[in-house]
């Protein structure tokens, strides 16, 4: 009987893989799980934190993320940059590698803010605040990948923000190759998981 | 859909076609077992999905109590590893093979092992109860052994 359900399991399985991989649902759930771009003129972009890789470098989705929001300073529209991220490695934390590579793209070092403590989103939101607040900052460019931004933009709003999301994916949206497919219905699962644990963690805190 | 999407999933049932047809000519398949291991396969499948949901809450629940004993933040992210996929395939292949193959215990007589000792069995058959006793339980390698013990004292 055990083995009777495996095998059912296994079955269903390898019909979501093929689904994921070679049709355009993937794409459909993703864009309507995710948030889009809805930039505007703000008084700072904040970047939040992604990781980095061992030698001191910006992963991938850092680098795209911190891109991103130096466009949006460098096209007007946010004086301030907010470059998060908690990931020290080689003795370089990522939101001072963050503010080197704005520094090196010409942002002026009077218009950067870094803050390296902020372990999780809600933390990062509690930061900014902390920043941004006695500032008289309140609306704010937020910029991560569109799975994680519709989480993000519940826990920046909850901290006080008046918030406009700019998605950078790490991932292609829509996703036309098979791989790129299955690694994003990965991101958009993922991210269902970790919504479903902060709701739980939420109404226990309450 | 792009045509070169088709490349892969091509190679792979080329190669699976190959292997199926020199394992009938070669290795003694037969098209009978064919369904057989595809249903063996879908069930591995199945087992390394659940063990992948079982390694992920553990590895959660684990998370949760090294944050609450040391007091030391500790990252969910530490889950989002892409090798627990294989891991969780060969925690499949492991036990479904456990499963599906277990070992004989020690008072049921093993399957029949065709050996040259079949012959002898019945040359034997009541003329020494101990050494028709020992036939029965022997395995198959202590058959081996056993054969050239008769024919030494044959």
């Amino acid at each position: 009987m055990f083995l009777k359900i495996c095998g059912v399991m296994g079955g269903l399985v390898v019909a979501v893989a093929a689904l994921a991989a070679y049709t355009p649902l993937v794409n459909i759930w993703a864009v309507h799980a995710g948030t889009r771009s809805q930039p505007q003129r703000c008084e700072a972009v904040v970047v939040l934190g992604s990781g980095m890789f061992p030698n001191g470098t910006l992963n991938n989705a850092s680098y795209r993320r911190t891109v991103s929001a130096i466009q949006l300073h460098q096209q007007g529209l946010a004086r301030y940059l907010v470059l998060l991220g908690a990931d020290k490695q080689a003795n370089v934390s990522e939101a001072a590698a963050r503010a080197d590579l704005a520094r090196s793209l010409g942002v002026s070092d009077a218009d950067i803010f870094t803050e390296s403590r902020g372990m999780t989103t809600r933390a990062e939101a509690a930061l900014s605040r902390n920043l941004l607040f006695p500032r008289g900052i309140r609306s704010i460019l937020l910029v991560t990948d569109s799975q994680h931004m519709t989480r993000s933009v519940n826990v920046f709003q909850e901290a006080g923000f008046e918030v406009h999301p700019v998605t950078a994916d790490e991932f292609p949206l829509p996703a036309m190759a098979d791989d790129d497919r299955v690694e994003l219905l990965y991101h958009v699962l993922s991210e269902y998981v970790a919504r479903s644990y902060h709701s739980l963690a939420d109404s226990h805190r309450r | 859909m792009d045509p070169s999407a088709l490349f892969i999933p091509l190679v792979v049932l080329s190669t699976t076609l190959l292997a199926v047809l020199a394992g009938k000519a070669r290795l003694g398949g037969s098209a009978s077992q064919i369904w057989t291991a595809v249903v063996s396969m879908f069930q591995c499948i199945g087992l390394a999905a659940i063990f992948y949901l079982i390694n992920n809450v553990a590895g959660l629940l684990l998370v949760e109590l090294l944050r609450m004993i040391s007091g030391v933040f500790v990252s969910h992210y530490m889950l989002a590893d892409a090798f627990v996929v294989p891991f969780s395939l060969l925690q499949a292949l492991f036990i479904h093979h456990w499963i599906t193959h277990p070992a004989p215990r020690p008072h049921e007589p093993p399957q029949h092992i065709p050996t040259p000792l079949a012959d002898h069995e019945s040359q034997y058959d009541g003329a020494n109860g101990a050494k028709k006793h020992l036939m029965f339980t022997a395995s198959a390698s202590d058959r081996t052994f056993f054969n050239k013990c008769l024919k030494l004292f044959s």
